[in-house]
């Protein structure tokens, strides 16, 4: 990883790097056209954990959405680890979604009727792995996230938020993707199990070589992130690396 | 595919009241499918017995009088020789009715006066069966019956009531308008008129009544019920305008046909109704729980489930409860079958007392429809009505495994159409739009 965790000179479609160019989404409203994204350029290497913040209706969440292939660009190139996504159909999104990337929620959107252990399977019961590979590979990852083991069994509504959050972290490292798209991951914790998800996801990118990005309005979890993305008004108004 | 189904099974119980709320409702209507069904398939069982009840006999009348208004005539017998060749006929009986009149002594002997009397005469084949023109068959209660070489010989067969009121025995020799008759046995019947009547072999009757050479009616029996309609075509073409040709089966069937019909067309409505309200109640359910899971549809396509994934889901927890209904419907069908198809049937059924078996219902009705001429479709009527009682009273009502197969496949379709649009709705569902609020 670069200082800054940001590949600068790279190519943008070269391995082991998240890149966009020229981004752009633009929504059809009853007011007019609005360039939710508009012509973003980025380029981060594997390993790194980067922040996008900005104020309400700056596109965070809809860039969040195109680097997750859960929205299709109106204009622009994205590549996630060499791989061309812009221009994939939905089929072809959902396969590599499966393989490349995983997603946290805010309010972790666990499957309320599965228990940690078959919420973390889940994504793998789509890649096809079987039974008893899917079972060893979730508790890895469950061990990975921290959740203790006699927690494994228990449903989401027996679970804390922090223990839930853990859960969707562990089910967002299953299929061992490239990226890691968090939308909000603090946002319904309190500080002090906040901190500790932040913690952990850091050491996810660094130890496990996952590329985080954090969408989030808490400049304090920004502040912790290797690259801080400023948006304003769909587009890129100031690139923060960590010290 | 699998792991898709195992979660349709664990998504079925989720809302458990609402569950089960909804197998109730589809077990109900998946119990009316069955009930109907049943009902559909016993009625064509009962008419297929009913059939083979009436058996492969062909009434052959003269022209006109199977209508009521025909001209009451005789059969000219030179007529029926050419019939004998027709292939799958296996037997020929010839009828013989006539009424004679004649002049007897007073009841009062001492006022020296006669009066005119009238008989019925029943000229039968010797050898065969003392059949009653009321329905039925005469039995032989005392002496004998005819023999071949009695045919052309003064003999007859008495009823017992006649025998009793003019005290006749067997081996008496009495006179009817004044000629001799060997009386060799005395026939009971549980007929009224049967018990009154009197039989003479067929030469005997046609000369006693001065009609040589014809006969009232006649009777082919042919070898299977499937070659009947085959037979009565080539009668129809051999005798011509001259005979009225009418199968056993068609004349006593066709009056229940429209009752069956009826029956028919109320099973069939009941069992789309109830299919109807099967798809609607699962459609609404699908509709209902897709909304409530828009959510989770988003994590899950998010996660890696693809559109073919999310329409599977959904498909096969509406299959789930489509199953489970089946099963429940199936425990009510088998509870309550009896009592609603009783009450089904009894509905149908019109009072006409006690209950009759198939066969006395046939006997009667063939007696009723071919014995008394012109009157031959009043007969024919009523024996719809009695046959109808026979046919729904005896009814043997059963779940077959075609049956079931049927119902249960017509369940597991509607319960997959009404899947189909929300399992539809549900995999067109796009992840950005329902995650939204996040």
């Amino acid at each position: 990883m670069s200082k800054q965790g940001l590949a600068a000179g790279s190519s943008t479609t070269a391995k082991d790097m998240i890149a966009t160019k020229v981004l752009k989404k633009s929504f059809r409203t009853s007011e007019g056209v609005v360039n939710a994204v508009n012509g973003i350029d980025l380029v981060l290497e594997r390993g790194v954990v980067a922040a996008i913040i900005g104020p309400s209706g700056s596109g965070k969440s809809t860039l969040l959405n195109l680097l997750g292939t859960l929205d299709t660009p109106s204009d622009g190139e994205i590549y996630i680890d060499g791989i061309k996504f812009h221009n994939l159909s939905e089929g072809e999104a959902t396969r590599y979604r499966r393989k490349s990337i995983g997603f946290i929620f805010q309010s972790y959107n666990l499957m309320p009727n599965l228990s940690a252990l078959e919420n973390v399977e889940l994504p793998m019961e789509y890649t096809g792995v079987k039974k008893k590979e899917r079972q060893a590979r979730a508790i890895e990852c469950l061990r990975l996230a921290e959740l203790p083991e006699k927690r494994y069994g228990h449903r989401p509504a027996q679970l804390s938020g922090g223990e839930q959050q853990r859960v969707a972290v562990a089910r967002a490292l299953v299929n061992d993707p490239f990226l890691i798209l968090a939308d909000e991951p603090t946002g319904s914790l309190d500080s002090a199990t906040g901190k500790q998800i932040l913690e952990l996801l850091g050491k996810l990118a660094h130890k496990e070589r996952k590329t985080v990005i954090i969408v989030t309005h808490d400049h304090e979890i920004a502040a912790r992130a290797d690259v801080v993305l400023k948006l304003k008004d769909g587009m890129m108004e100031e690139i923060k690396y960590k010290k | 595919m699998i792991h898709n189904f195992r979660h349709s099974v664990r998504n079925v119980w989720r809302n458990k009241m609402r569950t089960i709320i909804v197998l109730i409702i589809v077990g109900i209507a998946v119990s009316l499918v069955l009930t109907m069904t049943t009902v559909d398939a016993g009625i064509k069982n009962q008419v297929k017995t009913l059939e083979a009840g009436v058996g492969t006999g062909i009434g052959i009348r003269p022209a006109g009088t199977f209508g009521g208004f025909g001209r009451g005539g005789m059969l000219d017998e030179s007529l029926l020789e050419g019939i004998k060749d027709i292939p799958h006929i296996v037997s020929l009986e010839r009828s013989f009715v006539s009424m004679i009149a004649f002049s007897a002594p007073s009841s009062d002997p001492a006022s020296g006066f006669r009066q005119q009397r009238g008989l019925t005469v029943t000229g039968v084949e010797p050898g065969k069966d003392l059949e009653l023109f009321g329905g039925g068959n005469a039995e032989i209660v005392l002496g004998r019956n005819f023999e071949p070489q009695d045919n052309g010989q003064a003999v007859m067969i008495v009823g017992e009531s006649l025998s009793e009121v003019n005290e006749w025995a067997v081996g008496e020799t009495v006179y009817l308008a004044d000629a001799p008759f060997e009386i060799v046995g005395i026939a009971g019947s549980a007929n009224r008129f049967g018990a009154a009547v009197m039989f003479m072999p067929l030469a005997t009757a046609q000369f006693f009544t001065g009609q040589e050479g014809v006969v009232s009616q006649a009777r082919v029996i042919v070898d299977r019920l499937e070659n009947v309609d085959a037979v009565v075509a080539a009668l129809n073409n051999a005798l011509g305008e001259e005979a009225d040709v009418v199968a056993e089966k068609d004349m006593l069937l066709a009056p229940v046909e429209s009752i069956l019909n009826t029956i028919e067309s109320v099973t069939r409505t009941g069992v789309l109704l109830a299919l109807a309200t099967a798809g609607i109640v699962i459609f609404a359910v699908m509709i209902l729980i897709v909304r409530e899971r828009t959510r989770e549809i988003g994590i899950l396509k998010a996660i890696g489930a693809s559109r073919s994934d999310i329409a599977q889901l959904f498909t096969m927890e509406a299959l789930t409860l489509v199953g489970l209904s089946l099963v429940i419907g199936t425990a009510f069908f088998v509870i309550g079958n009896e009592y609603i198809i009783g009450r089904l049937l009894s509905a149908s059924m019109p009072a006409t007392g006690s209950a009759r078996t198939i066969e006395n219902i046939m006997r009667e009705g063939r007696g009723m429809a071919g014995g008394f001429g012109g009157s031959g479709f009043a007969g024919a009527g009523r024996f719809g009505q009695m046959g109808m009682t026979a046919l729904l009273g005896n009814m043997e009502v059963s779940l077959e495994w075609k049956t079931l197969a049927t119902s249960f496949a017509g369940v597991i379709g509607t319960g997959f159409i009404g899947s189909l649009l929300p399992a539809a709705y549900a995999a067109r569902l796009k992840p950005t739009e329902v995650l939204r609020s996040e």
